[in-house]
């Protein structure tokens, strides 16, 4: 005869488990993805867009994009972060846009006070001749330089952001940055 | 990346620097001559402008509700309830099948007009084949009067009738029913002019159509065909003048093969129905429709009997003003002459008539041992009905696809057009983008 198996000593109720929705792979990366790239993310728009209000509801539209299409990444096509700048720069270039078809929208001015008062003068100095040579680029050199220095991404990656080749993205930033320490040299 | 860029190597001057700045970033030593470049490199670095932390509470915020769209973006958030309404089915790697489900339910449509596009439905084994109308000698052809008869399709194929109920066998093995037949004549010619139905061609011309139908059965079925033929013609108030059945009996071992033959008259206005009911039984292997202008003799007995009929007044009067004896017998036996040619006139018109409503219809059945039984649908059958199903599901997909691929194309084209004109105008966006330095 079978043996009955009791229930353990003390058990008088059944308790039923809360059904949790079990993350897929792709929810997973993504999650993954966003808490890297969250700060790279914003920092790229905001040099871009030079809105911080704007750069934040540009960084929420890039995730919900990245969020919807995140089972369509293809490793083959590059890496998943240089696919996320590359959703990040239609979101921000379609905001320019938008802004383009409203009204031209003043960059927002320089915060001088956002510079620490315990560097110093000298250290004051140099960076507001950088933020002058940072506003005298051309945008897509500002673009190069909000990639590279904001956002720390390598060379191949910006290459495929921008949609060029990584030698011609290597020439440009070389190019970017003599421009910017010429800029800097005269200034001092 | 473009294809149309040429892949030139750095210049190891540039390459060595921009290896410099990525170890600057990286926090690792540079050679001393680019110290300047490294530490221009940590103070681009310091720029980077970070989000505060209410910035960041907010996208965290939105991180765990899964970034749902914005409520201006109806797009958006239509698109993420049918995601979120499919997730069960793509965590269950249905999402995998909607290719094959796809091309499936394609076919299966593509099957669907194809079956019906086959005929099988309707019977396709008994479906009839195409007609070639042949002229009557001395009239026309049947494609050139608007009679009934010229129900024909544009494709040459026979319209379908209703159906008619399952025939029952009648004991006509080898009758001659052509008495009882002939008995019925005058009075369903009667009937059949009350239908009001004449076959009246273009500006009322009297046509005097006919039919011959040779069809072919399986031995099985040559006896219930026959038996169709009688229920045919009384379901469409015709009838029998002559008909002949001989062989084919079933169970009979070497009887002789069988062969009905039937002259039938239908109804002008019920010949077209008639046809289709009497082709569903059989294989149809020949079938001629004739038809024959016979105006000219409407007219001209109608012409006769006007003048006869004033001949015979005219000598009624003479009779009334004959004064004589002589006179009066003399007029009296050219009346009987001239009412005899009256009656005769009259009976011509009668018959003239009778042969423009009632249609001749002659049906030849034939048992055919290599004819299809359209009893039990065989193995044989069914593949039969497979080839012609997979020709027309061919076809109909050519033709979908043929009709299907300009838009295509033209859909392809705008959807490239349109992804050019939105990366220009970011492109533009960008270059006219404001310049001033980060916050």
């Amino acid at each position: 005869m079978k043996a009955v198996p009791a229930r353990n000593r003390g058990v008088n109720e059944t308790v039923a488990a809360v059904a949790i929705e079990i993350p897929t792979d792709a929810d997973v990366a993504f999650d993954e993805l966003y808490r890297r790239n969250r700060d790279d993310v914003h920092a790229y728009v905001a040099g871009l867009l030079r809105d911080r209000s704007a750069a934040e509801d540009v960084t929420a539209l890039t995730f919900e994009r990245a969020y919807r299409r995140r089972r369509s990444f293809n490793p083959k096509r590059g890496t998943r972060r240089a696919w996320l700048f590359g959703i990040a720069r239609n979101a921000a270039l379609d905001e320019l846009r938008r802004r383009r078809r409203q009204a031209t929208l003043l960059a927002e001015p320089v915060d001088e006070a956002a510079i620490p008062p315990e560097q110093g003068a000298e250290v004051a100095i140099r960076r507001a001749a950088l933020r002058a040579a940072l506003a005298s680029l051309a945008p897509r050199e500002r673009e190069l330089v909000a990639l590279k220095f904001f956002a720390g991404l390598t060379n191949p990656e910006i290459a495929r952001v921008i949609g060029i080749s990584e030698t011609n993205a290597g020439t440009r930033l070389h190019r970017v940055i003599k421009k910017l320490r010429r800029a800097c040299d005269a200034a001092a | 990346m473009r294809l149309h860029e040429r892949e030139m190597p750095l210049d190891p001057e540039v390459e060595r620097e921009l290896e410099a700045i990525d170890r600057a970033l990286a926090g690792e030593p540079v050679d001393a001559d680019l110290a300047i470049l490294a530490e221009l490199a940590l103070e681009l670095r310091s720029e980077r402008p970070e989000p505060t932390a209410e910035i960041e509470a907010k996208l965290d915020v939105l991180a765990a509700a899964g970034f749902p769209p914005r409520a201006s973006d109806r797009l958006g958030r239509l698109r993420r309830r049918v995601a979120d309404a499919s997730r069960p089915l793509r965590e269950r790697g249905a999402r995998r099948l909607l290719p094959a489900l796809g091309a499936a339910s394609v076919f299966v449509v593509a099957i669907g007009i194809g079956i019906s596009q086959s005929g099988i439905l309707r019977g396709g084994h008994n479906a009839p084949e195409t007609v070639a109308p042949q002229a009557e000698p001395g009239g026309t052809a049947a494609r050139g009067t608007a009679g009934p008869a010229d129900n024909l399709t544009a494709s040459g194929h026979l319209t379908q009738a209703a159906r008619r109920p399952t025939p029952t066998f009648r004991n006509l093995r080898g009758a001659d029913t052509t008495s009882r037949s002939q008995a019925n004549f005058a009075r369903s010619g009667k009937r059949a002019a009350a239908l009001g139905h004449l076959s009246v061609g273009p500006n009322n011309r009297k046509v005097a159509q006919n039919v011959n139908l040779d069809l072919s059965t399986s031995p099985d079925d040559f006896r219930d065909a026959a038996d169709g033929v009688l229920d045919v013609v009384h379901a469409h108030r015709g009838f029998v003048v002559r008909s002949n059945v001989s062989g084919g009996d079933p169970g009979v071992s070497g009887a002789k093969q069988g062969r009905a033959d039937f002259t039938l008259r239908i109804p002008a206005g019920e010949l077209s129905a008639a046809m289709g009911d009497l082709s569903d039984l059989g294989h149809v292997v020949s079938r001629s429709d004739g038809s024959v202008d016979i105006t000219n003799r409407f007219v001209s007995t109608r012409k006769r009997i006007d003048a006869l009929t004033a001949a015979r007044d005219r000598l009624l009067q003479e009779l009334g003003q004959a004064v004589t004896l002589t006179e009066q017998q003399s007029i009296r036996a050219r009346l009987r002459i001239v009412q005899a040619q009256l009656a005769s006139a009259h009976d011509d018109l009668a018959r003239a008539q009778q042969r423009v409503q009632l249609v001749p219809v002659s049906v030849t059945i034939t048992a055919d041992s290599k004819a299809d039984s359209g009893g039990a649908w065989t193995i044989g059958d069914a593949f039969h009905d497979a080839g012609r199903v997979l020709t027309v599901t061919a076809g109909v997909a050519l033709v979908g696809g043929a009709a299907l691929l300009p838009f295509a194309l033209l859909a392809a084209l705008g959807a490239a057009g349109r992804r050019q004109w939105v990366r220009r105008q970011r492109n533009r966006a960008l270059d006219a983008a404001p310049g001033s330095s980060p916050s």
